[in-house]
């Protein structure tokens, strides 16, 4: 009887500390992996790539060639192709946004949500933070191609947020974003988004994956793509200069 | 001494040139380093205007503004620049052809053509050290939030808002800019030269300008100090937040003096009135603000509505009285002779009083979508003069016809009666064309 009540209670325990690492929530520093992956989307002290867009909507195909200065959650994006767009810029610095189109020379703030081409906002083009303007819920864990990921529910913590709410798989294994479901604040979904990190950076004497491409669906017409795809990775010190208006409009 | 100086800020200018990107495999002498530090562009733009001049009081069959009923130009704007280390150069020169014909006025029946060659913009701007640039040259020096005025720039009126395919008139600027953080930042601006901002009529004093600039994470704000030769000191500022990812909301505002600005006062002459200055201008200040925000809808088109009161405009019986006396003005050069030449110098007078705006109440509803299906950007601005009744609807419309050409139509539509703000000029002008960026 002793024999069976220890077994027993050897068992409970056991399925115990499964459950509780099934679960995660103790164990699992969600902010942590979260800010990990958005380093690998951009949020860094300092650094430059280039960004090709392509998009087709609705069977018309466009492209943007964009050279991107980001530091940390500001960037100066300035477009280099095709002819008609060269040299606009868009300047972000946290969550003000403002576009300069050469000739008209007046900055316009612009908001986040603003289209910049095919399914991508402005806002997509910018590193992204949302270890800082999304709390996360780990809601279990799923494989996205192949890579066990925890599956985590953000919501905005401020309005400032681009999206109301992301669904985002994060690789178990490597802390890198491999999908993101955008919804509105309805619930409705917006869009999907799915990541490639092929790209290779070193920052603070390590070397890091950084994002080499993103595929944003439209949720309701799904031939509906924009893929981004990101060359010329430099880490690079950026003065505060680079992000002054004053200066970027002559 | 002097020769060797030279050679070694010569050194410290060049060397090194910036390692621009793209440049792997190309050689390293200092031409192929100066031509990875050019860079340049091309636009031609050509374009038709029809404009329709308004029967109005102030320009009685069109023979005071003398306003062209049909146009065509064709211009050339290449833009060239060059980032060595430490300097940036950039210039920019325009050719202009144009033909003009008039359907009205004194020129009833003529035309010409002229071609205009001109440096529009041209900038040299020296890095001091990282957070200090010192620069000179002609530019269109913009800022603030909104799209109907900037009060608190006391260099320009007009922001370019309301054709973007003409350029605003450049003037001259020495600036001195420094930049101690991402957060805050300050600019001495001296204006010296007119460059081609010419006023007939006006003589150019030189204007100053301090503008100290803070950037927040979801706000920003300006203050602008400004004063001249000639007086007309301003204290202006804007402030913008961002209060959502589809949410803006702006205001700026101005204390401003306006020695320049002219009011129609009862005088002894034939026709009871005369276009003079505002009494003791140097203590007249006045308040001028602006509050406007923008919401961009999930489906794509962005909405902004603006409201702007503006001190020095007229007020009911000012406008009364400028309106009487265009209107006694334009009898008088019926009549010929010394009271003619008198009329038609109120009238010239009166076409430009030096206002932002003719009166003080103003709305500006506009909606915006660009990217649209079939390759569109739509602009639609409507512009409400509060105290008069009186409005402007613009139309801009371009269509991307693939990476280098655009084609465009700007259609302005003014509304009101004879003796209002928006029918002073014209009634309706439309310009359309294409341009082509190599």
């Amino acid at each position: 009887m002793k024999r069976i009540l220890l077994v027993f209670t050897l068992l409970c325990l056991a399925a115990g500390a499964v459950s509780a690492a099934a679960a995660g929530g103790a164990a699992v520093d969600v902010k942590a992996i979260i800010a990990r992956a958005d380093r690998a989307r951009g949020n860094i002290d300092g650094i430059l790539w280039t960004t090709d867009i392509r998009s087709t909507e609705n069977g018309r195909h466009q492209r943007r060639e964009i050279r991107i200065k980001n530091r940390g959650v500001n960037t100066l994006a300035v477009f280099l192709a095709p002819a008609k767009v060269r040299d606009q810029m868009l300047l972000m610095l946290d969550r003000n946004m403002w576009f300069i189109k050469p000739g008209l020379r007046k900055p316009v703030p612009i908001s986040a949500r603003q289209k910049l081409m095919g399914g991508a906002a402005n806002g997509d083009i910018a590193s992204t933070n949302y270890a800082g303007d999304y709390r996360a819920v780990l809601k279990g864990e799923e494989a996205v191609a192949g890579e066990m990921c925890y599956l985590l529910d953000l919501t905005a913590v401020n309005t400032k947020a681009t999206y109301d709410r992301i669904r985002y798989w994060i690789s178990e294994s490597r802390s890198l974003g491999m999908k993101a479901e955008f919804y509105t604040v309805s619930g409705k979904l917006l869009k999907t988004a799915r990541f490639k990190y092929e790209n290779r950076v070193k920052t603070d004497g390590a070397a890091h994956a950084f994002m080499s491409q993103m595929t944003i669906t439209d949720a309701v017409i799904k031939g509906n793509v924009t893929v981004m795809t990101y060359r010329d990775i430099q880490p690079r010190a950026i003065p505060d200069s680079t992000f002054n208006l004053n200066l970027l409009v002559h | 001494m002097k020769r060797l100086l030279a050679v070694a800020t010569a050194c410290w200018i060049l060397c090194p040139l910036p390692a621009a990107a793209g440049q792997a495999g190309r050689g390293h002498g200092l031409v192929d380093r100066l031509m990875d530090a050019t860079s340049y562009r091309l636009k031609v733009l050509g374009y038709g205007t029809r404009t329709e001049a308004a029967d109005a009081p102030g320009n009685p069959d069109n023979r005071i503004l003398d306003i062209k009923g049909n146009a065509a130009e064709i211009d050339l704007r290449p833009d060239f620049s060059l980032d060595l280390n430490r300097l940036h150069l950039s210039l920019q020169p325009r050719v202009d052809t144009r033909w003009e014909a008039w359907t009205t006025g004194i020129k009833d029946g003529s035309s010409q053509t002229d071609t205009d060659a001109y440096i529009y913009q041209w900038l040299a701007r020296w890095r001091a050290t990282d957070s200090l640039f010192v620069s000179y040259g002609r530019e269109n020096l913009q800022w603030g939030p909104a799209y109907l005025t900037s009060f608190s720039n006391p260099f320009f009126m007009d922001n370019g808002k309301e054709n973007p395919k003409t350029e605003v008139a450049t003037t001259d600027f020495a600036r001195a800019v420094w930049v101690p953080d991402l957060t805050w930042s300050a600019s001495l601006i001296a204006n010296t030269d007119a460059g081609r901002q010419s006023i007939p009529g006006r003589e150019f004093s030189r204007r100053y300008a301090i503008k100290i600039d803070y950037t927040g994470s979801q706000d920003y704000a300006s203050l602008i100090l400004g004063g001249g030769e000639a007086g007309g000191r301003t204290v202006g500022g804007f402030y913008g937040r961002t209060l959502s990812d589809a949410l803006l909301a702006y205001a700026e505002g101005a204390f401003l003096q306006h020695p320049f600005c002219r009011y129609a006062e009862p005088a002894d002459n034939p026709l009871g009135f005369a276009m003079t200055a505002g009494e003791n201008p140097g203590d007249a200040w006045q308040g001028s603000f602006l509050i406007g925000g923008s919401y961009t809808l999930a489906a794509g088109p962005t909405l902004t509505a603006e409201y702007l009161y503006y001190g020095p405009g007229y007020d009911d019986a000012e406008a009364e009285r400028y309106f009487d006396l265009q209107e006694r003005a334009a009898q008088a050069v019926d009549a010929g002779g010394e009271l003619g030449a008198l009329g038609t110098g109120e009238l010239f007078a009166a076409a430009d009083p030096g206002l932002r705006f003719l009166r003080r109440h103003y709305l500006m509803l506009q909606f915006v979508q660009t990217d649209m299906e079939a390759d569109f950007d739509l602009t639609l601005r409507w512009t409400r003069n509060l105290d008069d009744g009186s409005s402007r609807l613009t139309t801009i419309g371009e269509w991307h016809g693939g990476d280098h050409v655009r084609l465009f139509g700007i259609a302005t539509v003014n509304r009101g009666d004879r003796r209002s703000e928006f029918r002073r000029i014209f009634d309706y002008q439309f310009m359309a064309g294409m341009e082509y960026d190599f």
